[in-house]
């Protein structure tokens, strides 16, 4: 989950559900059920992409809410393992 | 049409209706796009059915509970009952097993609801723990009794408790199918408001 989060997080703009797949290299069947239960939570928002240069069907585009996005960054601020301290040098006289 | 294809439409109708617009199009355009980004076509139109599951069983779920309207709700619990003696039929065992998970189903649909009071869903909880504990003790008394009776030995003290048992068994059972009533009747009226 923390991926997908992070992947929400880092987007600059609404982002499609097929490339979060693609780019955190999970399967569609991980990323589409968390996104549907992230939209019913109301932490993410959809919506119908404008420009649509294909006929037919439509790509939907996810964005997280203001709520989802504080909430998204503590969660990843959770999992993010801190920093481990460098080892300290020994140096023998 | 593709296999891909064939499986998207088939996640397409077990959709409920109401949610279709919101899903198909989007699964449409992802199994179409999908080997463009080296995603399986297939991969999409099985999580798409995946999806496509969880939502009518949400659906069921907000029937049952009565987030869909009072009408039915009704139409679904009695559903529900009218399958107890078609599941007898067919197998004992089946009809033994629908009570219990119509119990558990209750409890998880008045728990998904948040509106409902903290109160009604301790009791709830507390009358079919109740219930589920006394139809156990009632079981086990039987068989003690019948045991006894068997080996031609008297009845031992302890089966005396097998009919306060089951009267509070019967009335933690009422208790919860009433308070559940009760529970589904409000969330029914919210919706109907809304």
């Amino acid at each position: 989950m923390i991926d997908v989060l992070g992947s929400l997080l880092d987007a600059t703009e609404a982002i499609w559900g097929l490339s979060i797949s693609a780019a955190t290299g999970r399967p569609t069947g991980t990323v589409y059920p968390l996104l549907v239960r992230l939209e019913q939570a109301s932490l993410i928002r959809s919506a119908w992409e404008a420009d649509n240069d294909r006929p037919g069907a439509r790509r939907r585009l996810y964005s997280l809410t203001p709520a989802g996005r504080d909430w998204a960054s503590t969660v990843r601020a959770a999992a993010t393992p801190h920093r481990a301290l460098p080892a300290p040098r020994v140096v023998v006289a | 049409m593709s296999r891909a294809a064939r499986r998207l439409r088939h996640a397409i109708r077990i959709t409920p209706p109401g949610d279709r617009d919101r899903y198909a199009d989007e699964w449409r355009y992802d199994v179409s796009s999908a080997a463009e980004l080296g995603i399986s076509p297939m991969e999409v139109a099985n999580s798409a059915t995946r999806v496509a599951w969880r939502l009518r069983v949400r659906r069921w779920g907000r029937t049952l509970a009565g987030a869909e309207g009072g009408g039915r709700a009704t139409l679904a619990w009695v559903s529900v009952l009218a399958s107890l003696p078609v599941l007898f039929l067919i197998g004992g065992p089946l009809a033994a097993i629908v009570l219990p998970a119509a119990i558990l189903v209750a409890l998880f649909l008045v728990h998904q609801d948040q509106r409902s009071s903290r109160m009604g869903s301790v009791v709830l909880l507390g009358s079919a723990a109740l219930w589920l504990a006394c139809t156990i003790i009632v079981w086990w008394l039987w068989g003690v009794s019948f045991d006894a009776e068997d080996n031609f030995q008297p009845q031992p003290a302890v089966t005396k408790w097998a009919g306060p048992a089951f009267l509070v068994g019967l009335g933690a059972f009422i208790t919860f199918w009433a308070t559940f009533v009760v529970s589904v009747v409000r969330i029914a009226r919210r919706a109907e408001s809304t």
